[in-house]
């Protein structure tokens, strides 16, 4: 009952799926284990550099941030580094940097890190075995360990050339990031959350989003979220009513696209990331220094 | 290699002659994925014996299979507690189906058969979420259909002459779709007519 507990969140284990199909990365392709002090773990990082990077040594590059980069199966780093090359050669974005943030366990383990780093504080006793909340420490790690990893790496744009992926669980942990939006020290400018596990723990992330409202009334900032018509009604009836009180907020800055696919809990990672991808570049993502 | 085996298959068939027999499948249905599904299944086969040997034989059969399958969403509900969800998704298959089986030991008591089938499958999602404790509430609803393809693995072992117990599991195959992320196993009786 475990495995069907974390497929109802991750709805991939159990099912005979269809793999997301993505074009091919261009460009050069890394990969990284970097410690995490705050964690206490380590994480994989697969970097992603366009064509023109080598060639271009004094220009910085956008930066997507892809959680759950090598979870089994979705493979999300691949599709939104093959989408950006993809949408690059068509002149629909410009350069951009992908890294993915994965990990390096085997296939047994493959929602040990993320049911660890993905669920968001605990409100409610733990139903799934092994959520712990630990969405703030990864949060810690992103900025205070990640970023600075990166920057004396690679040529990455500041905060607003930055963009924040994640799918189901990632794409809780993606929502709660947006709402931890501090206006004196922003992270990230834009914002992909896919099909999130918006009901997970009762569903408070409700609570975040008031605690938002209640600290600031604007949030410059481009949102999409994202869910599959098929993916039942835990998912579609949060995803409309989250996505209306968002919009009833009324943030000032805020660029809110809620958007359904025709498909189910998997089949929402590639046209999230490759429509994800178009519209935050569509609404600023870089363009401001 | 290919005229020999031809041959070969006609030696063997001219050796069982005989008229088609038809079976009918009921089977009582559950399934693993991303859903618990409580349903049924009943196909029509026209099988005809086209070779055998002294301790196997072999058959090819058409035929035609319907299922429905309910997923209630009470199934899940420990897994979200603070929320009531009620309704179910509805599954609907209609298949034509094709393939060989094996009919083993002097009695022909135990049969292994793989099919495959087209057809079309097609959902219906009904139901409703509230959740008092962030004063959410809403009804959601949700169709579609698609063509499917895929295999059906048989196993069976007859009980008297005309009643086997047989056990199946369907799946999509090369490709599954948004509609057919399933894995079906099904329980029931074939009679043979």
């Amino acid at each position: 009952m475990r495995l069907l507990a974390a497929t109802l969140l991750l709805s991939v284990s159990g099912c005979v799926c269809v793999a997301p199909q993505a074009p091919a990365a261009t460009g050069r392709t890394e990969q990284h284990d970097l410690e995490s002090a705050v964690v206490g773990d380590t994480y994989r990082l697969f970097v992603r550099l366009p064509p023109d990077y080598d060639a271009s040594p004094d220009r910085h590059y956008p930066l997507i941030v892809q959680l759950d980069a090598n979870l089994d199966l979705l493979e999300e780093f691949a599709v939104t580094a093959g989408y950006a090359s993809d949408l690059e050669r068509r002149s629909d974005i410009p350069s951009t940097i992908v890294v993915g943030v994965g990990y390096p366990y085997d296939d047994t383990q493959p929602n040990r890190g993320r049911l660890r780093d993905y669920t968001i504080p605990l409100q409610h006793p733990d139903v799934l075995g092994g959520a712990t909340g630990g969405a703030p420490k990864f949060y810690e790690f992103l900025n205070a360990e990640l970023m600075p990893y990166l920057e004396a790496t690679y040529r990455v744009d500041g905060p607003t050339g930055r963009a924040l992926f994640g799918h189901s669980l990632g794409g809780l942990f993606t929502t709660w990031a947006f709402t931890q939006h501090d206006p004196a020290a922003p992270r990230f400018a834009a914002f992909v959350a896919a099909s999130p596990a918006l009901h997970f723990d009762q569903a408070s992330i409700y609570s975040h989003l008031d605690a938002l409202g209640a600290r600031t009334s604007a949030v410059p900032a481009a949102l999409s979220m994202t869910v599959g018509e098929l993916e039942g009604p835990e998912q579609n009836v949060y995803f409309d009513d989250f996505t209306r009180r968002l919009d009833q907020r009324g943030f000032t800055g805020l660029i809110l696209d809620a958007h359904k696919y025709d498909t189910d809990h998997v089949g929402t990672v590639a046209p999230s990331f490759r429509d994800g991808l178009k519209f935050v570049f569509a609404n600023g993502l870089g363009a401001t220094p | 290699m290919s005229l020999a085996l031809a041959a070969a298959v006609a030696v063997l068939t001219a050796q069982v002659p005989g008229p088609p027999q038809y079976d009918v499948d009921l089977s009582f249905v559950t399934s693993f994925g991303n859903r618990l599904a409580l349903g049924g299944v009943a196909q029509a086969t026209l099988r005809k014996q086209i070779w055998e040997v002294p301790s196997v034989g072999g058959s090819l059969g058409v035929g035609v299979l319907a299922g429905y399958q309910a997923e209630p969403y009470g199934l899940t509900a420990q897994y979200f507690p603070g929320t009531k969800l009620t309704g179910a998704t509805h599954r609907f298959e209609a298949l034509v189906v094709a393939g060989h089986e094996f009919r083993f030991f002097a009695s022909r008591r135990f049969l292994v058969g793989v099919q495959l089938f087209i057809g079309w499958m097609q959902v219906a999602m009904r139901g409703s979420l509230s959740n008092p404790g962030v004063d959410v509430s809403g009804s959601y609803a949700a169709n579609a259909g698609a063509f499917s393809t895929g295999a059906i693995l048989r196993l069976g072992v007859r009980l008297t002459d005309r009643v086997s117990l047989l056990a199946r599991a369907v799946g999509p195959f090369p490709y599954a779709t948004d509609v057919t992320p399933y894995v079906l196993l099904t329980l029931g009786v074939s009679v043979e007519f």
